[in-house]
C-alpha cells in the first residue's frame, strides 16, 4: 500500500489518513462578497501540478499538511501546521 | 488458564457473553481498570502543574505508579496499573480545579482496555497490525497509534504483551478478530470456547 | 472452408462498410466545433444534424471514439436520485434510453431489470422513502421494499439476519437497466456521420481564440478552426478545457476504479447497490460480474489501480455474495471523474456568449448521454437553455441553488 509519512506518527499506510483537500485562503466572512464567498466554498485548486493539502491521521486525530503531485502521486514533502503559520 | 469473558461494560449489550481466546494467544479485558484521560488547551500544563511528567508525543512515561502516555501536544491518558488511589486522587484534585485544565476524554467510558498476551502474542499481532512491532523497532516507551484489527487504536507494550485501547463499541469484535488471527498464525490449541 | 471466407472477404461484390467513414481534412471553419468524442459530445452530434438540421459540425477527440469515461464508467441508467430536477432530467435520460436502439438503427444492448439499493441502516431506510416519494410523484417506478421483497428480487444476496450488516430493505427501481456503453458511442457516431458530421480523432485541443465575451476559433494540434458554437463535453478532461478558455470550473478530479470478474452462468438478474458498504453490482451481458463503488478518497490524475481499493470491493461482493469468494478477477481499471460540489452536472451557458458547457459529470455521466446530448444540441441551436437543464447552470454555485444528489450517488462521502 501506499505509504504518507506523518509528521508526528512516522510512515504508515495511506489508508489510516483522511484527505481534506487542497488549503484554501481563509475570507473574512464580514467582508466577503457573496461571489467571492461562493468561489471560497466551491472551487478548490485542481490544477496538473503540486498542491498543499490537509490530511487527518485518523488514529490520533492528528490534522498536518502535505505536498503531493496531483499527475504522479508523488507526496513531495509532510509537515506540521505550525510551519505554515510560520510561512504566512 | 481459562478464556475469560469480556468485560460486562453494558450488560445485555452486543458484547455481553463475549469469551475471550486463551492459550497460545491470549486475550485479556482490562476496561474496567482505572484510568484518566485529559484532552484540549490547558491539560498538558495542568498535568505539570501538578507534578506529573510529560513525556513526548507518543512515548511513554511513569508518575507515581501510573502510566502516562502523551497521545499529543494536549492529549494525555494516564493508565493506574494498580495505582488506583493516585490517579483517583488525582482526578478529584483536576475535578475541583479551575481553568486552564483542558476536559475530560471519558477514556473509562468510550475506550476499551484490552491485553493481547501469550507465547504466540507478536505473531498474531504481525496478522492484525502493518506495523513494525519488533522489540528493536517498537520499544516499551513507544505508544503506536495506528490500526489494529482494522479498527483505530492505541498500543503500547506491556510486560506479558500489547496493551490495546480502542473504541469500546467494538470489543466483541475485536475478541472475534483476535481470535481469528490467533487461529491463522498458530495450529496450537487457541480456546474460544470457555473450555480449558 | 478458410480459402472461401477469405474469396467472399476480398470480393468486390461484398465492399468492405465501415460505420463511420475516415475523417477527411479539419477544414477551416464549423458551425459548432464539440469538443470530446466521447458519448456526450457524439450524442449531442447527433441531435444537432438529425433534429436542428446542423450538420457543419465537427467533434474533435484528443484520443480515440470514445476511450475516455464512456469506455470505463460501469453503464448504469437510472433515475432514482433526491432532487425533483434531477429526478425529472434522469427520467427523461431512461425514456430515451428506452428506444435508443430504434433511434439509432444500432442495438444497443439495453437490458431494463431493474435496480435494487440495499439499506443496512434505519437510516438508509428513511432516505429510501424520500427518494421513493419524489420519485414516484415524478411519474418513475421507484419504490422501498421489505425484506421479504429484496430476498425474492435477489435470493443469492447475503441478508446477514441478526449480523451488523443486516439488510434491511431496499430502493426498488424498475426503471433501471444497462447498455452496452461501446453500441451508444458508435449508435450515435454513425448517425451523425451519415448526415455528415465529421469526426477527428488524434486532434486535441491546445487552446482557445478568445475575443471579448466570444470564442473566435480552436486552436488544435492539426491547426485553428474557426467556429460559430463551440461545446466542451471532454469528462475527466472537463476542467483542463473549460480553463483554457478562461472558465474556472468548480470540479475536483478523483479517478474512479471498478473490475470485472470471470463470465459467470446468468445468476444475477437485477443491478444490485449497498450504500453502506460503497459497493454495486451488475451481469454483463457476457456473464462478467461488473464491480464498482465510490471513487477515490483523494484528488488524483492518475488513472492507475490500487490493492486497497480493489480490496475494499471484493469485500463488499463477498460480503453480499459469499459464493464469489472463489471467482477470479478478469480486468480492473480506472477513470477520472470530474466531481462537482454537489455531485450534479454542469450544464449550459459559460461565461462566453458561444462556449457551452456539458460537464461534471463525476461518476454519473454515461446513464445521461442520451438527454445530455438532445438537451445541449436544443441549447446550441436556439442559443437559449431548456427549461428541463435550468437547474444545472454553473451559475447556481453563485447564487447558493446547489442541487445535492451526494446520498443518490456512488461517490465517496
Amino acid at each position: 500500500m501506499k505509504i504518507l509519512t506523518c509528521p508526528m506518527n512516522g510512515p504508515r499506510n495511506i489508508d489510516e489518513f483522511q484527505s481534506f483537500g487542497p488549503v484554501r485562503a481563509e475570507p473574512d466572512p464580514d467582508r466577503t462578497a457573496d461571489t467571492d464567498w461562493s468561489r471560497h466554498l466551491f472551487r478548490a485548486e485542481n490544477r496538473r501540478g503540486i498542491v498543499v493539502e490537509w490530511w487527518r491521521h485518523v488514529p490520533s486525530n492528528y490534522f498536518f499538511l502535505a505536498e503531493r503531485d496531483l499527475v504522479t502521486n508523488e507526496i513531495i514533502r509532510t509537515f506540521d501546521a505550525s510551519e505554515r503559520r510560520a510561512q504566512s | 488458564m481459562a478464556a475469560s469473558p469480556v468485560f460486562p461494560f453494558m450488560p445485555g449489550g452486543a458484547a455481553d457473553g463475549t469469551r475471550l481466546p486463551s492459550g497460545a494467544v491470549m486475550l485479556t479485558d482490562l476496561t474496567g481498570g482505572f484510568r484518566f484521560g485529559l484532552k484540549g488547551g490547558g491539560s498538558a500544563g495542568w498535568l505539570a502543574s501538578q507534578g506529573v511528567p510529560l513525556p513526548a508525543v507518543n512515548r511513554l512515561g511513569s508518575w507515581r505508579g501510573t502510566r502516562v502516555l502523551r497521545l499529543g501536544n494536549e492529549d494525555i491518558l494516564l493508565l493506574a496499573d494498580g495505582a488506583d488511589s493516585t490517579l483517583a486522587e488525582l482526578a478529584s484534585t483536576w475535578h475541583g480545579a479551575t481553568a486552564p485544565k483542558g476536559y475530560s476524554s471519558w477514556r473509562e467510558e468510550g475506550w476499551a482496555w484490552m491485553r493481547v498476551s501469550g507465547p504466540q502474542a507478536p505473531r498474531a499481532m504481525e496478522r492484525l497490525c502493518a506495523l513494525d512491532l519488533r522489540a528493536d523497532k517498537f520499544s516499551a516507551e513507544d505508544i503506536a497509534q495506528t490500526r489494529v484489527g482494522h479498527i483505530e487504536a492505541v498500543m503500547v507494550r506491556s510486560q506479558a504483551g500489547f496493551d490495546v485501547l480502542f473504541d469500546v463499541t467494538a470489543s466483541a469484535y475485536f475478541a472475534r478478530t483476535v481470535a481469528a488471527a490467533a487461529r491463522h498464525c498458530t495450529d496450537l490449541l487457541i480456546d474460544t470456547e470457555g473450555h480449558t | 472452408m478458410p480459402l472461401r471466407l477469405l474469396k467472399y472477404g476480398l470480393s468486390r461484390d461484398y465492399p468492405v462498410s465501415g460505420d463511420i467513414p475516415a475523417a477527411p481534412d479539419l477544414k477551416p471553419s464549423y458551425d459548432v466545433v464539440i469538443v470530446g468524442g466521447g458519448g456526450h459530445g457524439l450524442s449531442c452530434a447527433h441531435h444537432l444534424s438529425k433534429y436542428h438540421g446542423i450538420r457543419s459540425v465537427a467533434v474533435i477527440e484528443k484520443g480515440y471514439l470514445a476511450g475516455g469515461n464512456t469506455a470505463r464508467n460501469t453503464t448504469t441508467i437510472r433515475s432514482n436520485y433526491i432532487t425533483p430536477e434531477g429526478i425529472a432530467f434522469y427520467k427523461e435520460a431512461v425514456e430515451l434510453f428506452e428506444g435508443l436502439s430504434q433511434e439509432l438503427d444500432f442495438n444497443v444492448m439495453f437490458s431494463q431489470r431493474g435496480q435494487l439499493t440495499l439499506a443496512h441502516t434505519e437510516a438508509t431506510l428513511r432516505s429510501f422513502h424520500a427518494r421513493a416519494e419524489m420519485g414516484k410523484h415524478l411519474g418513475t417506478r421507484t419504490e422501498v421494499v421489505d425484506q421479504k421483497a429484496v430476498e425474492e428480487l435477489v435470493p443469492s444476496l447475503n441478508m446477514d439476519h441478526g449480523g451488523a450488516l443486516e439488510i434491511l430493505g431496499g430502493l426498488w427501481h424498475a426503471d433501471g437497466g444497462t447498455a452496452r456503453h461501446d453500441a451508444v458511442a458508435w449508435g450515435y457516431a454513425a448517425q451523425a456521420s451519415r448526415r455528415g458530421v465529421e469526426i477527428h480523432q488524434r486532434t486535441e485541443v491546445e487552446g482557445f481564440e478568445v475575443v471579448g465575451d466570444r470564442v473566435q476559433a480552436v486552436k488544435t494540434n492539426r491547426g485553428r478552426i474557426a467556429c460559430g458554437q463551440v461545446l466542451i463535453a471532454t469528462g475527466g478532461m472537463n476542467y483542463d478545457v473549460a480553463l483554457m478558455a478562461g472558465v474556472e470550473l468548480p470540479i475536483r478530479c478523483y479517478p474512479l476504479q471498478a473490475m470485472v470478474t470471470q463470465p459467470l452462468k446468468p445468476w444475477l438478474h437485477t443491478l444490485v447497490s449497498s450504500v453502506s458498504l460503497h459497493t454495486y453490482l451488475v451481469q454483463s451481458s457476457r456473464g462478467e460480474i461488473v464491480i464498482g463503488g465510490g471513487s477515490d478518497p483523494y484528488q488524483l490524475y492518475s488513472t492507475r489501480s490500487t490493492l486497497d481499493m480493489k480490496e475494499h470491493l471484493a469485500e463488499g461482493a463477498v460480503h453480499l455474495f459469499p459464493f464469489l469468494q472463489g471467482v477470479r478477477l478478469l480486468r480492473q481499471w480506472a477513470g477520472i471523474t470530474d466531481m462537482t460540489p454537489d455531485y450534479s452536472p454542469i450544464m449550459g451557458a459559460s461565461p462566453l456568449q458561444n462556449l457551452w458547457l456539458d460537464c461534471g459529470w463525476g461518476t454519473w455521466g454515461f446513464k445521461a448521454t442520451p438527454v445530455a446530448g438532445k438537451r445541449m444540441a436544443e441549447t446550441i441551436a436556439k442559443g437559449r437553455v431548456p427549461d428541463i437543464l435550468k437547474p444545472f447552470a454553473l451559475e447556481r454555485f453563485e447564487t447558493f441553488r446547489l442541487l445535492n444528489e451526494m446520498g443518490a450517488t456512488a461517490a465517496s462521502h
